[in-house]
């Protein structure tokens, strides 16, 4: 019986059957060559295995530890963003709806530009009441009415916008047109300077326009015009409120 | 099993700290570079890592060489591209010389150092190469290297059978070059 190169390998790695192992072994004791070549690759293992250098290699294995300490970082977050993803878009929610709610009830009473300009779009430019009638009419529905002199009121009209009693004038005088926002209570404008040093009147700017801010017996009065504001406060010094 | 699910990583480490050096050890070999080493390593504890908990629990070693080695096969042997020596099929493997020789092995190979032997290895021809690593340094079975290499367990017989004449023959040279001696 012959025996390859292959086989005797196999024997000395013990990767041989019982029975393969059993013929070899008997091949083994009547052929000295064979004998030799099974010494020969037994002897190479071990010198290979012996020799073999062990590796140092600490530096790489911390690289590795800190590798997975990243990793572990990065599921964390992946877990947590996961996990309770549903809980994160419902917290940004509430806190839109919160942050609106505050702005619209808790907030100073400061009001942004475009609200005002938001609020008198909402009211008629014109009405077909007379000027002694829409007066009358602001009167009843805030206690007073501002009443101007020497400038004409063409139009205007009263109501409620967003639970607020709002009136707006439309007046009129050789320099054109001008509109007056009347609200009742202290309203504050933001983005608004005094007119002038010590001067009653704010001025700031709405619609591409200048605009006038200023109190009279608690109501809020707003003229916006298409003139310097110099020029508004010269108008709302003819503003007398009754 | 339990600590392992409170602490993967921790239990993971304190196994794959101990198989390390055979995880280097072997990227260093089958590499000839530490610094694809050190990559080829490092990429291996991550894979490991991440499918530690699909490991079966029997031979963590011989698990983490099957990483190396696959790793190693797909990734850096192709990355390579150029002609490689363990592009050589079985059938046209280098044939040694005889291992019969009247020299005897211990005074032929005795005055070889590590590192020589380490220079030796890496004349195989990489498919060899990785059989001979497998077996004779890591002390694989021959199932596991099938199962690590992806070859049926009769290549990995040929492989190791051929790669050790290599190898020996490489030593030979070297030990008759260093003066160790005189003919072989």
């Amino acid at each position: 019986m012959m025996i390859d190169r292959e086989q005797l390998h196999a024997f000395v790695d013990g990767e041989l059957t019982p029975e393969e192992k059993a013929q070899v072994e008997a091949l083994l004791d009547s052929q000295e060559a064979l004998r030799h070549q099974v010494v020969s690759i037994r002897s190479m293992k071990l010198f290979v295995q012996e020799k073999a250098s062990c590796m140092v290699c600490d530096t790489e294995w911390r690289a590795c530890t800190l590798r997975l300490k990243e990793i572990d970082k990065a599921r964390g977050v992946e877990h947590f963003v996961s996990r309770y993803a549903w809980g994160l878009c419902g917290a940004f929610f509430l806190a839109i709806l919160v942050g609106g709610h505050v702005t619209r009830t808790v907030s100073d009473g400061s009001m942004r530009p475009g609200e005002v300009a938001r609020i008198a779009s909402n009211l008629p430019r014109f009405s077909s009441q007379e000027p002694d009638q829409l007066l009358e009419s602001i009167g009843s529905a805030m206690g007073q009415t501002p009443v101007p002199s020497e400038v004409r009121i063409v139009g205007g009209a009263v109501g409620h916008v967003e639970n607020r009693v709002v009136a707006r004038m439309q007046l009129s005088d050789e320099k054109g047109t001008l509109s007056l926002i009347v609200i009742p209570g202290g309203v504050s404008l933001s983005g608004v300077r005094p007119v002038a040093p010590g001067s009653r009147y704010l001025t700031g700017r709405i619609d591409d326009l200048n605009c006038v801010v200023w109190e009279d017996s608690g109501l809020a009065l707003i003229l916006i015009g298409d003139r310097s504001p110099q020029a508004l406060g010269g108008v709302a010094d003819r503003v007398a409120v009754r | 099993m339990l600590f392992a699910k409170r602490n993967p990583r921790e239990a993971f480490e304190k196994q794959a700290e101990k198989v390390f050096p055979s995880v280097f050890g072997t990227a260093l070999r089958l590499t000839r570079s530490r610094e694809e080493a050190e990559d080829l390593a490092q990429e291996a504890i991550v894979r490991a890592y991440e499918a530690f908990d699909r490991f079966d629990g029997t031979n963590f070693k011989a698990w983490m060489l099957r990483i190396v080695t696959n790793l190693y096969i797909n990734r850096y042997r192709k990355k390579q591209r150029g002609p490689q020596m363990g592009s050589l099929d079985e059938e046209n493997a280098v044939e040694p010389a005889s291992e019969e020789t009247e020299v005897p092995d211990r005074m032929l190979f005795d005055r070889l150092v590590g590192a020589e032997v380490e220079e030796a290895l890496g004349k195989v021809p990489d498919d060899f190469r990785m059989a001979v690593i497998l077996s004779d340094v890591e002390g694989m079975s021959y199932q596991e290297i099938a199962d690590a290499m992806e070859i049926p367990i009769g290549t990995v017989r040929s492989r190791l059978a051929r790669g050790r004449s290599i190898l020996r023959k490489a030593l030979a040279d070297y030990a008759l070059q260093e003066g160790y001696v005189k003919e072989v």
